[in-house]
């Protein structure tokens, strides 16, 4: 019996400006969460440091407010400490791909079985709008003030590369997809990934602008087909949907294989094994 | 007349087998009984670059490395030209015929041995030499080879007939020094050990505390002197329900070591100076979040890259103090190798106890050693766990807005009298956000003054118990002419530099606290109050822990500091020691690498 999305919605009165998109993101959230009947004791939600992150403090789940641009491996220990946890890992553009990019690759790689998504607003939200790694070339921002001199990261084409087994695209105002797109992430065993369009209405208002040019994946497109769904990525323009999907072992039932085939042990056989070591008998 | 232990030294190329030849010697000597110490020193390269293995062994339990070498055994001209100032006036040196000569300025005596020819002629190839080198050192010694073949056969196992070869070769050396270099060397025969030994490397124990502490998480990133922490647990941890997860750097272990301690799980990472400059912003958070953590630090020489294969204790400040903001953790000091056990369980017990990341600070000299201890007693190293909450609190639901006034709403920053908090373990009630950002009792974000006075407060008084408890080990009088007070591995050098000194008609004691951060200001106040002079030896440029002392314990000390990559030596400290005070002692000087 699924639950009501308001047993997600915790005390907390979000800090977030008013038409934020994040807003969007944490109700579709609530109703994934309770669409999936998530108990609020066995389930976390990890961030890592911006506006996005603060997303822990609103749901009625275990949270973990870590520090900036680490919510991936924190996820990862979290799981593997513990696997019979729900894990999210959420967080913004720059947490995610600027300052925790090196964990992104590896996240996926190793396939941890968590869900992972971004709130992408292309800006730096919390220290008033600087251009992050998502943001477009040329966008004039107080740390680019001549125009952005970079290119944007490609998220969906990063997420394919490296093999996700997961890999979506949601926007924030799209609210009924979203909390499907999070549902099927989470449903999806191994590293899900959802990069979700989040407007900042304060320092790089797009709302309307964003609205108009998403369009979802066409629906003939096959996300089995890892060289279809690179080519939809490399060119792509704003589409919606789910891009990639493989599955393959994750990093839970690897390991799980390996505590499985080991016989218990003790501390004192282990000081025995140490090759070196000889008993001086008494 | 028979020499109460004896420091023997191999010295050649990396890749000649110096360090695994030193490493079966020693487990040799071990099964005849001998206490051993070993120190190594080698290359930062993997092949290439002079290479020296010490071990020293005696019938008595050995602390330190050894004042001088009694016999050194050169592999080749190098090694010799860099060791034989270390050689006493009473040693002995062996060359390899083949490749190395004592030289004309060197007047003590000397023997050349053909070890490559031996180990062609037995075992088929040169590359035996290692082994004819520990049969010729056995032979010298009277000891056994027959208890080392298991051994040999075990280590070489994936090599083919590398194994019987090798034991050919060991014979063949043994043989070889009985015949031709007979009463040579004469070393006081061990008794009978009353307890069951072993012989196990600082790292070693440090994994076998951890697993004893109940760790079941284990992150970390491969770097030299802990790497072989990580390899052990890959290994060894699955029988014990646990993961080890080699992580893409350091960060990333520190922050699911966090990650899993977060779900109740015991979690460790291991690394060396670099890796914890990396983890520094984690540790303010562990601290702030109050999160259970044990980081192992095997110090290296730094700073920077530095010289990643020699032995320094130039972390501490950055252990102690290390992470923006005041952080607080804990930092224990192992100083043996069997207290390299201990003290991980007792870092496991604090970083629970207390809810806080504990730093354990080894060094490479501690964690490559090999050390002949007594079996440490398991059953009387007990386990501490993180203290949780009744299953009845609730979390933050919506409806119950009035959270603060439910009196069954979960606190997880409960400001309680001791500082500690029950922890929530994820799974059970009491659903909370842990964060690093200044927060309340509900963990809700809060930046009052009152608020940030209150938590700082609750996260710093609550480490206080742990100075008053560290466990300090003292030798000689409660009133000294010298005090020697320190840190880590120094202990076995100071404990053996004041016998020296006792020996010699000077008073001399020793003070060694584990727990150096909280540092346990009283007891040391105490302690000093009955010393003449203090001195604090310690292996770095500044003399990190004499600041410390000295800042915090209002007390006049003498800093004693060398940054040679090699430990110290008791003549070291005792030399030093008596210089301090104007006396003269009778020692040789220490070995030079």
């Amino acid at each position: 019996m699924p639950k009501d999305a308001k047993e997600f919605k915790s005390d907390l009165k979000p800090i977030w400006c008013p038409g934020c998109g994040d807003f969007g993101v944490l109700a579709a959230a609530y109703r994934a969460f309770a669409e999936l009947d998530l108990d609020p004791d066995r389930t976390v939600v990890v961030s890592g440091i911006g506006c996005s992150s603060r997303f822990p403090g609103f749901v009625t789940t275990y949270g973990y407010h870590g520090v900036h641009g680490r919510a991936l491996p924190t996820a990862m220990g979290v799981k593997m400490a513990n696997p019979e946890l729900e894990v999210i890992a959420v967080g913004g553009d720059g947490d995610g791909f600027a300052i925790g990019g090196g964990h992104f690759p590896h996240a996926a790689r190793r396939n941890i079985d968590i869900t992972y998504v971004i709130m992408n607003n292309e800006t730096y939200g919390l220290t008033k709008g600087q251009v992050s790694p998502t943001s477009r070339h040329d966008q004039k921002s107080p740390s680019s003030p001549f125009g952005n001199q970079e290119e944007p990261l490609n998220t969906m084409a990063t997420a394919i590369a490296a093999d996700a087994s997961f890999v979506a695209r949601g926007a924030s105002f799209r609210a009924k997809e979203l909390t499907e797109l999070i549902i099927a992430g989470m449903t999806n065993p191994g590293f899900s990934f959802i990069d979700a369009y989040s407007p900042c209405t304060a320092f790089n208002n797009n709302t309307q602008i964003w609205k108009n040019d998403v369009v979802q994946l066409d629906e003939n497109h096959d996300p089995t087909d890892r060289a279809a769904a690179f080519a939809q990525a490399l060119d792509d323009p704003m589409s919606l949907g789910i891009f990639y999907k493989h599955e393959k072992p994750t990093m839970v039932e690897q390991f799980q294989a390996l505590k499985d085939a080991a016989t218990p042990g003790t501390v004192e056989e282990l000081i025995d094994s140490y090759s070196l070591n000889v008993k001086i008998a008494s | 007349m028979a020499l109460k232990d004896i420091t023997l030294q191999l010295a050649g190329e990396s890749g000649e087998g110096v360090i695994s030849g030193g490493d079966i010697f020693t487990s040799g000597a071990a099964r005849a009984g001998y206490w051993g110490l070993t120190f190594r020193t080698y290359p930062a390269e993997i092949k290439g670059g002079p290479c020296m293995f010490q071990v020293r062994i005696g019938s008595e339990r050995i602390r330190s490395i050894g004042n001088q070498t009694d016999l050194l055994i050169c592999f080749n001209q190098e090694g010799f030209d860099l060791q034989n100032e270390t050689v006493g006036p009473e040693g002995i040196v062996i060359l390899d015929a083949e490749s190395a000569k004592a030289t004309d300025e060197f007047d003590g005596r000397s023997y050349e041995v053909p070890f490559s020819q031996i180990s062609e002629e037995a075992g088929g190839s040169r590359r035996g030499k290692n082994m004819v080198v520990v049969g010729s050192v056995c032979g010298l010694l009277d000891i056994d080879v027959t208890q080392l073949e298991q051994l040999i056969l075990k280590r070489y196992a994936h090599k083919g007939d590398v194994g019987e070869a090798n034991i050919n070769s060991l014979k063949a050396g043994e043989a070889y020094a009985r015949e031709n270099l007979p009463d040579v060397c004469n070393v006081q025969k061990p008794g009978e050990p009353e307890r069951e030994r072993i012989l196990l490397s600082g790292n070693q124990a440090i994994v076998a505390g951890a697993l004893h502490a109940g760790l079941t998480y284990y992150a970390g990133y491969p770097i030299t002197p802990a790497s072989d922490i990580l390899e052990s647990l890959a290994a060894r941890i699955p029988k014990f329900g646990g993961v080890a997860i080699q992580t893409e750097d350091e960060i990333a272990a520190l922050a699911s070591v966090l990650g899993a301690s977060f779900t109740g799980a015991k979690a460790m990472t291991a690394t060396s100076g670099p890796g914890l400059s990396l983890m520094s912003e984690l540790i303010g958070l562990a601290g702030t979040a109050e999160i259970p953590a044990v980081i192992v630090d095997a110090q290296r020489a730094g700073p920077s890259t530095g010289m990643p294969t020699k032995t320094e204790q130039s972390d501490l400040n950055h252990a102690i103090y290390g992470s923006h903001g005041e952080a607080p953790r804990v930092v224990i000091a192992p100083t043996t190798v069997d207290d390299c056990l201990t003290c991980a369980v007792e870092a496991f017990n604090a970083a629970e106890t207390y809810q806080v990341p504990v730093i354990l600070l080894s060094d490479q000299s501690l964690s490559h050693r090999l050390e002949t201890v007594d079996r440490p007693d398991l059953s009387k190293l007990e386990v501490e766990n993180r203290v949780q909450p009744p299953s009845t609190v609730t979390g933050p639901r919506y409806d119950a807005v009035n959270g603060d006034g439910d009196p069954n709403r979960y606190k997880r920053y409960e400001l309680t009298k001791d500082g500690v908090s029950p922890m929530a373990i994820p799974g059970a009630p009491g659903a909370y956000v842990s964060t690093g950002i200044e927060h309340d009792e509900l963990g809700h974000p809060g930046y009052t003054p009152e608020l940030h006075i209150a938590m700082q407060d609750k996260r710093f008084n609550k480490l206080l118990p742990l100075a008053a408890s560290s466990r300090v080990t003292v030798t000689g009088p409660e009133s000294a002419k010298i005090g020697l007070l320190g840190w880590g591995s120094t202990e076995g050098a100071a404990v053996e530099a004041a016998e020296i000194l006792r020996d010699q008609g000077i008073s001399a004691a020793t003070f060694y606290p584990r727990i150096i951060s909280p540092l346990p200001i009283e007891r040391i106040k105490e302690w000093a109050e009955g010393m003449e002079t203090i001195i604090v030896p310690e292996v770095n440029y500044t003399g990190q822990f004499a600041r410390i002392v000295r800042a915090d314990c209002e007390i006049k000390l003498i800093s004693q500091t060398q940054i040679t990559g090699l430990p110290f030596t008791a003549a070291d400290i005792a030399g030093f020691a008596a210089n301090a005070v104007g006396a003269k002692v009778n020692i040789v000087a220490g070995a030079t690498a």
